[in-house]
């Protein structure tokens, strides 16, 4: 086929500011290159964190099924892994991927090369030590106490605010040059992210709360850290990968807009949800159930505007890891959401709350849609970056299916024992053992999940170290390809 | 009580009015009159008029439609955007 | 630049506006909170093993807090006889409410088990008192010795459960961690509703 008449949206469109400088490949190409040294750098050390991360989390499994394993030294304990695995997961893999994630986003839709790299370069290093030191400190025994907010408030907080600001400087500075009038609806979630989490970290370490207080804020802070934070930063890089790979706009703006002003609005408010029945004045609490519910709003607006973009279009994951996990990370937004809904709501939560459903949330949430859209992002990026395509399609597709099926196990475990273990703590005849043995085979499958994605996980990385540190990726000149053996879809590509 | 103090009117007014004032200034300035052309602006030059080999008829017609007229494709060029 | 500004001054607004309401306000309104006269403040002792508590992360497995009846049923299970209210938590500093109840709720845990010895026995091995129990042993809370020295608490630790050989003593630590549990107690009456229709807006 070759050209044809233009149509009449063509004609349309070059009456706009920004057809005016659609970009060339080459140019694309540059700012990538812009961003090279603080992505490849945040994307290596949040591969480290995920693979320390994994550990942690496997011990905390494993001590629900033997309660007596590696109880001999304080550092061991399940009190002191836990935490760890929650801050190495949520601030070291997830948080570390997500400057990297917004660091490369922001020049590609500002159409400018990134400002101030350094200054991010020095962020990432500085969280990383920061994060490192409050690490070492909570397993030593040093705990600020409140859940999500262990880290020392005085040798690790500081550097964690001073790298996340310099990540944030970087990426204002970037959106201050752009060469583009619109904003994408990826740069209001990326942009806005930055100053979203230092005003709540900040606010949620002063150590000026006491009793119920230090709960309320414990809670707002924690729960913006995944509503105003995690969830802003990969919603951003799912709206641009999407189209992008796709090769169609996103189906409505207005939607994208009432999706990103409604979370920001309500998701905010959420906080109390956790509280649910706890000491708070129940303003309080019915506030944010209120609010809890309102998401629906938001949560709709953005699943129909994602779905709609690929719908009709599934085969297109065949041909494409990071529109695969990517699409299911979406999927997932919808999914941990809804359940979300469902649990603020007080005729569920008193069955679920305390729970191991939490924990079944949680990973549906913090898993399937956060480090699934992470792993996909980084498929799409660092061959962009290094240059180099993924040396092994058999690689992707074993780390594909060793998570996602693990995952889904995982989860699916965990929510059935939690709902069995709230019936019985609710069940007045029922004595608290009930509680405990009904729910340990469930914990037992979870820790089956946990060694199958820990496998996942292992395979990752070992493809990240072909394709970074091998020529493996540049000598076969592989195109970025990646036909996903059809284990859905049957056809093969033309 | 500070709830009920006129601190707390004031400063939910001076962080709520500026950005509607913001907000107002960018409509009267038609910054919303073209929306739907923002979604188009994360694509490169030709971008659109490469036939993607999952869709099917209906559907590279209508990228044909919208996007002008398909380009040749001997090297498989939106494998670029994988 | 207008966008710019209103992307960064809307996004501030709702996140502060969130803050003031479910930071501030609760605050300033929780200040006026008065003590029940039968809630002691902690002494030394009991917050060094509060602050045993938090760094053996006691928390990601129990609550503190009990629920009202007309949902939950905390009190018809014995977790407590009132539900808790904000004076309750006066003195803490930061909260224990918890989120798991992988193990029992603590917040009248010393009204229920006022027994040391049954605390230092459990601290040391739980199965050796609760055999499906699986909370985690904190053996490192004891010290192991050939021989008690003078003045040593020897811990009697039934026979599948006691090391090979010697003999294991109570530590300064085991004990501040049991004072503390034994402390949770909230058995006085709710303080009188008039501060709580205060804290109501
Ligand atoms: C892995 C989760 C877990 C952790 C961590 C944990 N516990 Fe437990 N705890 C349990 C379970 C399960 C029970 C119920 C079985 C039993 O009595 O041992 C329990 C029971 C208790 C009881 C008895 C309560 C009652 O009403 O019978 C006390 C007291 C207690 N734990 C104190 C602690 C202290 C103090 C710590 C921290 C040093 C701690 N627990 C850490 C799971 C945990
Ligand atoms: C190898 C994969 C993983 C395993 C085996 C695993 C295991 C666990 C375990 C055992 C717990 C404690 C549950 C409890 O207290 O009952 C936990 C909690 C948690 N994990 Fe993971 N995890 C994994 C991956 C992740 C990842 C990738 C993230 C985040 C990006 C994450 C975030 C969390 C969080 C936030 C909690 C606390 C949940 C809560 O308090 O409700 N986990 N995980
Ligand atoms: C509208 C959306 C959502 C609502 C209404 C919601 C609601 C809730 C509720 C009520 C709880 C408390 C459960 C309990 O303790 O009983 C909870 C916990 C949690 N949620 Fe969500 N959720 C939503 C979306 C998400 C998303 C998108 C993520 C992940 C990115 C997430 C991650 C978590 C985590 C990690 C916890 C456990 C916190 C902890 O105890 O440490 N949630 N959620």
């Amino acid at each position: 086929m070759t050209e044809t008449v233009a149509s009449p949206r063509t004609q349309q469109d070059s009456t706009l500011e920004h057809s005016k400088i659609r970009v060339s490949a080459d140019e694309v190409a540059a700012y990538d290159h812009s961003g090279r040294q603080p992505v490849l750098l945040g994307f290596f050390i949040a591969v480290v964190w995920l693979l320390v991360g994994t550990v942690l989390g496997d011990i905390s499994s494993f001590k629900f099924d033997r309660p007596d394993l590696l109880s001999e030294q304080a550092y061991l304990t399940f009190g002191r892994i836990r935490p760890a695995h929650l801050n190495v997961m949520v601030y070291g893999w997830a948080s570390t991927a997500m400057f990297s994630i917004s660091l490369w986003l922001m020049p590609r839709l500002c159409r400018t090369r990134l400002r101030w790299a350094t200054a991010a370069t020095a962020g990432i290093l500085i969280w990383t030590l920061g994060l490192a030191v409050g690490t070492v400190l909570l397993i030593a025994g040093y705990s600020d106490g409140l859940e999500w907010l262990e880290l020392d408030g005085q040798w690790a907080d500081p550097l964690l605010v001073a790298g996340a600001a310099l990540v944030g400087a970087s990426i204002w500075r970037t959106l201050a040059a752009r060469r583009v009038h619109h904003l994408y609806v990826s740069v209001w979630y990326v942009a806005a992210s930055y100053p979203w989490f230092l005003i709540i970290f900040i606010a949620g370490n002063l150590p000026i709360y006491q009793g119920v207080e230090s709960a309320a804020v414990n809670w707002f802070y924690a729960h913006n850290a995944l509503g105003l934070w995690l969830t802003t930063i990969n919603l951003g890089l799912i709206y641009y990968l999407l189209p992008k790979i796709i090769g169609r706009p996103i189906y409505s703006y207005w939607l994208s807009l009432v999706g990103f002003w409604g979370l920001a609005l309500f998701y905010a408010l959420n906080g109390m949800h956790h509280l649910i029945g706890g000491p708070l004045p129940s303003w309080m609490i019915a506030t944010s159930i209120t609010a809890s519910i309102m998401m629906i709003i938001p949560v709709v607006a953005v699943g129909i505007n994602q779905h709609m973009t690929v719908v009709g279009r599934f085969g297109a994951m065949r041909y494409s890891p990071a529109l695969t996990l990517a699409v299911i990370a979406a999927m997932s937004y919808t999914a941990v959401s809804l359940q979300g809904i469902l649990t603020a709501l007080v005729s569920v939560n008193r069955i679920t709350h305390f729970t191991h459903w939490t924990i079944a949330h949680s990973h549906l949430g913090l898993y399937m849609f956060v480090t699934l859209s992470l792993f996909g992002g980084m498929y799409y990026i660092l061959p962009r970056v290094l240059k180099k395509e993924w040396p092994s399609t058999r690689l992707v597709r074993a780390h594909i299916l060793l998570v996602g099926g693990g995952m889904i196990l995982y989860v699916v475990a965990l929510g059935i024992g939690g709902v069995l273990q709230g019936l019985s703590l609710l069940a007045p005849s029922e004595g608290f053992e009930v509680s405990v043995t009904s729910t340990r085979p469930w914990l037992l499958m979870r820790s089956v999940a946990a060694v199958i994605i820990s496998a996942g996980h292992i395979v990752f990385a070992y493809h990240a170290y072909l394709l970074a540190f091998t020529h493996r990726g540049s000598l076969t000149r592989q195109p970025p390809f990646f036909e996903l053996k059809p284990v859905l879809v049957k056809k093969r590509a033309p | 009580m500070l709830a009920n103090s006129f601190v707390i009117i004031l400063l939910s007014l001076a962080v709520g009015i500026p950005p509607l004032i913001f907000l107002f200034m960018a409509l009267t300035s038609g910054q919303f009159d073209h929306v739907d052309a923002m979604a188009d602006s994360i694509f490169e030059a030709d971008e659109m008029r490469y036939f993607r080999p999952w869709e099917n008829r209906k559907q590279a017609q209508q990228r044909l439609e919208q996007h002008g007229g398909l380009l040749n494709n001997p090297n498989r060029e939106w494998e670029r955007w994988l | 630049m207008t966008r710019l500004l209103v992307l960064i001054m809307g996004a501030m607004a709702t996140v502060i506006f969130a803050l003031v309401v479910l930071v501030i306000l609760p605050k300033s309104m929780l200040s006026q909170l008065q003590a029940p006269p039968q809630l002691k403040p902690p002494s030394e002792q009991e917050l060094a093993g509060r602050s045993l508590y938090i760094s053996n992360g006691c928390i990601y497995c129990h609550t503190q807090q009990v629920r009202d009846p007309s949902f939950t049923a905390d009190i018809s299970k014995g977790l407590g006889s009132r539900p808790s209210v904000p004076e309750d938590y006066i003195h803490d500093k930061p909260h224990l409410l918890g989120t798991m109840r992988t193990g029992p709720d603590l917040f009248n845990v010393g009204a229920r088990l006022p027994d040391r010895n049954w605390h230092l026995l459990h601290l040391y091995q739980p199965r050796a008192l609760v055999p499906w129990s699986i909370m985690p042993a904190f053996p490192f809370l004891f010290r192991h010795k050939p021989k008690a020295d003078p003045g040593d608490k020897v811990l009697e630790v039934p026979k599948p459960f006691a090391p090979g050989n010697g003999v294991v003593v109570v530590s300064e630590e085991a004990e501040a961690l049991v004072d503390y549990l034994i402390s949770l107690r909230h058995d006085y009456p709710a303080p009188s509703n008039e501060d709580q229709k205060e804290v109501q807006p």
